[in-house]
């Protein structure tokens, strides 16, 4: 599979030395380079976009209060990920204590879908949390299972398992819920 | 029987050729990679979210707040603070140290210590002293003899002392010429000694 990279930040010393010193002007410069891909994980690692804004919110005070200890020998789109994906578990981690009622009435509004895709990204969401993220950060982010193995602190091995075993469930999700209506992207994986 | 050559071949436990060497025999993993194929490109294709035009405001003010936060808290963290502190504290220390030395410093003309130039006057008014003393010594001496024995005694008492002084005098100024109240004793010895002589000479003439 053809592995499609995270583009760096230009400068990118440059701008994390301006963020350690507090300016506000190279965090936006940040923001904006990573935002769709902070906002794409967060919306699907969480299902809502408002959960998805306010995880990239918190992420960027995360990486506020540790950018001073960010190590100029790691790759910065891996530390900013990492942020980014354990505020996505601590607000699952939260959500399941609480049991947030909009999150059950995404579950609850579970069904049969016109688009695949539609289907496929709420399946997504049934997935337990690792496995999901590794799914993500893989098919969605087309990062490759190395990267994902350190931005999730996990061995490349386990990562192949749950990218192996994310597809094996989607597979049945989404064959599982019939598609009906327009035939575009067809579902092949509807048995029969 | 399930075929587990599209798990393995998933999961690194064989290589591409051997799978593909595999598949097109076996209707079960082409249906699975079929589906895998079209899982990842519906999901490379997933619409990208779009932030709300105002998300960039609040991140923004938060972290402002954070700033002004850890303004705040700054005299409270003082772990993280300590070392500042202590350099604080040492400027401080060496400030007010030169300060004080600059203020109460002693004047020049206080100093206990002769300058090069002062050192060398001195020297000058002792050697004088000296040769006056000398020339005095030369005439006054065997003038002693006509006092009466009394006389002679006491100033020869008097002259010894003198010497006594001068001698320690010297002996001080080897080891620390610029001592200035030395220097003075020193003179006013000499002196001393030259006054005694000429009063030993009016006398004996």
């Amino acid at each position: 599979m053809e592995v499609f990279l995270i583009r760096e930040l230009e400068n990118e010393h440059e701008i994390i030395r301006r963020c350690q010193q507090g300016d506000r002007r190279a965090y936006e410069i940040i923001y904006r380079h990573f935002a769709a891909v902070l906002l794409g994980l967060g919306r699907r690692m969480l299902g809502r976009q408002e959960d998805a804004e306010d995880a990239v919110q918190t992420a960027f005070l995360k990486l506020y209060r540790g950018v001073n200890q960010f190590q100029f020998s790691a790759k910065f789109s891996t530390y900013l990920l990492r942020i980014m994906m354990n505020v996505c578990f601590d607000l699952m981690q939260k959500r399941r204590g609480k049991k947030d009622r909009a999150f059950e009435e995404i579950e609850i509004s579970y069904a049969p879908h016109i688009d695949l895709r539609l289907q496929l990204e709420e399946a997504i969401n049934t997935l337990p949390e690792r496995m999901r993220a590794c799914f993500v950060l893989f098919a969605v982010e087309e990062m490759k299972q190395d990267e994902i193995a350190e931005i999730l602190n996990l061995s490349v091995g386990t990562v192949k398992a749950q990218v192996f075993h994310a597809k094996a469930r989607l597979r049945v999700l989404l064959s599982d819920s019939p598609s009906v209506g327009e035939p575009e992207p067809q579902n092949i994986f509807t048995n029969g | 029987m399930r075929c587990e050559f599209y798990e393995k071949y998933e999961l690194g436990e064989i290589g591409e050729s051997e799978f593909n060497a595999h598949s097109p025999n076996c209707p079960e993993c082409r249906k699975l990679l079929a589906q895998d194929t079209q899982l990842l490109a519906l999901a490379k294709n997933f619409e990208q979210p779009i932030a709300s035009p105002l998300l960039w405001a609040k991140i923004e003010n938060s972290l402002r707040a954070e700033q002004q936060r850890n303004r705040r808290n700054w005299r409270f963290n003082w772990p993280e603070q300590k070392w500042t502190l202590w350099r604080i504290a040492a400027v401080l220390l060496l400030g007010i140290g030169l300060g004080s030395y600059l203020i109460f410093k002693p004047e020049p003309g206080e100093s206990r210590l002769l300058a090069g130039a002062a050192l060398e006057q001195v020297e000058k008014r002792e050697r004088a002293y000296a040769e006056a003393i000398t020339e005095l010594e030369r005439t006054a001496l065997p003038q002693m003899a006509k006092l009466d024995v009394e006389l002679m005694l006491l100033y020869r008492d008097r002259l010894e002392t003198i010497e006594a002084q001068i001698a320690r005098c010297k002996e001080a100024l080897a080891e620390n010429p610029s001592n200035a109240h030395i220097r003075r004793y020193l003179l006013a010895a000499l002196q001393d000694k030259k006054e005694t002589l000429r009063e030993l000479l009016q006398l004996a003439g």
